[in-house]
């Protein structure tokens, strides 16, 4: 997921915290909401913090671009 | 003919003078300073044979090049001080002469990118809420690039680092980091820190290449320039979409608003859950409601089947117990009749006697009399005393 579906996907949640909380809504729409909202927010906290810090090494070799593991204690 | 105050004069001069010099350059060396808490520094520059007062307000990161003995290159405007009726210069740009003609160079060439619109805010992308993929553009070698490390690791944020290693110095730097930006945005990240650490204005100088800033300006991934320290600006930090004042800057605003976001997700999950937990509740009370009104309704129609129940045992009961009532009557006519047919007198009326001993029992036997046993017979009308003269049984 590229960050501007997440960043949309966050809007979103945002939106539906808010929207959960008016009484316009009857509590089918409010369930329906809430299901969508959970799903959401495990999306984004997937995205944020699946993986470790990971740091790759760019090599261009005749401008194709080789992703290399970076040692982060090499130093 | 008008006759000026002096203050009238004064104020006079001081507008024909910013007018007239505005946005110049003037170099001489340092002859005498005067530095103030305030941060003011008041100093003295001379050629071959005149001097100047010169004036440098928040002067404090200048004090290494205001120095007695030094050659500079200024920037700013003439003005005149009106209580005193002086002239002086307000630096706002102070370089070493062998800075000054680089400098020179810069202040043009930022002029003219500014009026071209290249610096413009409006022009500027928004950086990410939160950036997982991040490139940087950076020397390996440099301390920039593990402090930068170091403190992501710290924060433990979760980020997907691709590093291009590029010169960060000289004139090969220039193309060497126009290809950095280049490969990034071909791998899509989603911001790019260009990045290095402090040095002289030589050092840095390749920051300020017309190709390089046209490159990050038409770049479509919004760029942070991390360069030097925090004093030093060169025309990266102009175009790019964020200056950090230093590479450590710019890795906090990366994890600040990595863990902003982190926090806001959690913040609308709870909000989510209390939301439907309340509704839920208040769901529950309604619900709980219509239940016992339910329960309610249905009490009160077994009631009235219980009612009916007991109309009906109540009529079992009535008609069974009048049926006794009649059998026990009629057992009791059949009975009272039955008596009435047997009674002594109906029987002693027909001619009939009964004999009894004398203790009043009634013979039944001819045994249980003896020859002159005297017997008592009672007659329809009366009873007579009898004498027992002969006994003669039946024949079996």
């Amino acid at each position: 997921m590229k960050n501007e579906k997440f960043e949309n996907n966050l809007k979103r949640l945002k939106e539906i915290s808010i929207k959960i909380d008016s009484d316009d809504f009857d509590f089918t729409n409010s369930i329906d909401l809430f299901e969508e909202g959970m799903l959401l927010t495990k999306k984004c906290r997937t995205f944020l913090n699946k993986a470790e810090l990971k740091i790759e090494k760019i090599i261009l070799e005749n401008d194709e671009i080789i992703l290399e593991k970076f040692n982060m204690d090499q130093k | 003919m008008v006759i000026y105050t002096v203050t009238q004069i004064n104020n006079q001069a001081k507008l024909a003078i910013e007018k007239k010099f505005s946005n110049i350059w003037v170099k001489g060396e340092i002859t005498s300073k005067n530095f103030y808490p305030s941060g003011h520094t008041y100093f003295t520059i001379i050629d071959e044979n005149s001097e100047l007062s010169i004036v440098n307000f928040n002067s404090q990161n200048n004090q290494h090049v205001i120095q007695v003995g030094k050659k500079i290159i200024l920037s700013g405007k003439l003005s005149l001080y009106q209580p005193k009726g002086r002239y002086q210069f307000i630096a706002q740009n102070i370089y070493p002469e062998g800075d000054g003609e680089l400098w020179i160079k810069f202040e043009k060439l930022k002029k003219s990118l500014e009026l071209e619109g290249l610096f413009n805010s409006e022009n500027k992308k928004r950086i990410p809420l939160s950036a997982k993929s991040v490139g940087i553009i950076t020397s390996e070698k440099g301390a920039v690039l593990w402090d930068m490390i170091a403190y992501f690791k710290v924060q433990g944020v979760n980020l997907n680092i691709k590093l291009f290693h590029s010169t960060v110095q000289g004139e090969s730097a220039v193309n060497s980091i126009i290809k950095g930006i280049e490969t990034l945005d071909k791998l899509n990240v989603d911001i790019i820190i260009l990045a290095r650490g402090g040095g002289s204005i030589e050092d840095l100088w390749c920051f300020n290449n017309e190709k390089l800033i046209r490159k990050i300006y038409s770049n479509k991934i919004p760029l942070i320039s991390a360069i030097g320290h925090e004093t030093d600006f060169t025309l990266s930090d102009f175009v790019a979409d964020y200056r950090a004042p230093t590479p450590s800057f710019a890795s906090e605003l990366i994890t600040r608003n990595y863990h902003q976001t982190n926090l806001d997700i959690d913040g609308y999950y709870s909000e989510l859950v209390n939301i439907i937990n309340d509704k839920l509740t208040n769901y529950n009370t309604i619900l709980d409601s219509i239940n016992f009104k339910y329960k309610i309704k249905l009490l009160s129609s077994n009631l009235e089947s219980f009612h009916q129940q007991i109309d009906f045992i109540h009529n079992k009961i009535i008609t069974k117990f009048s049926y006794r009532l009649k059998t026990i009557i009629n057992k009791l006519d059949y009975y009272g009749n039955l008596f009435k047919v047997n009674h002594p007198n109906n029987i002693l009326s027909k001619g009939y006697l009964i004999a009894n001993n004398n203790f009043g029992k009634i013979i039944q036997s001819i045994k249980s009399i003896k020859i002159n046993e005297i017997i008592k017979l009672q007659f329809q009308d009366g009873i007579a005393e009898s004498k027992i003269i002969k006994i003669e049984e039946n024949e079996k």
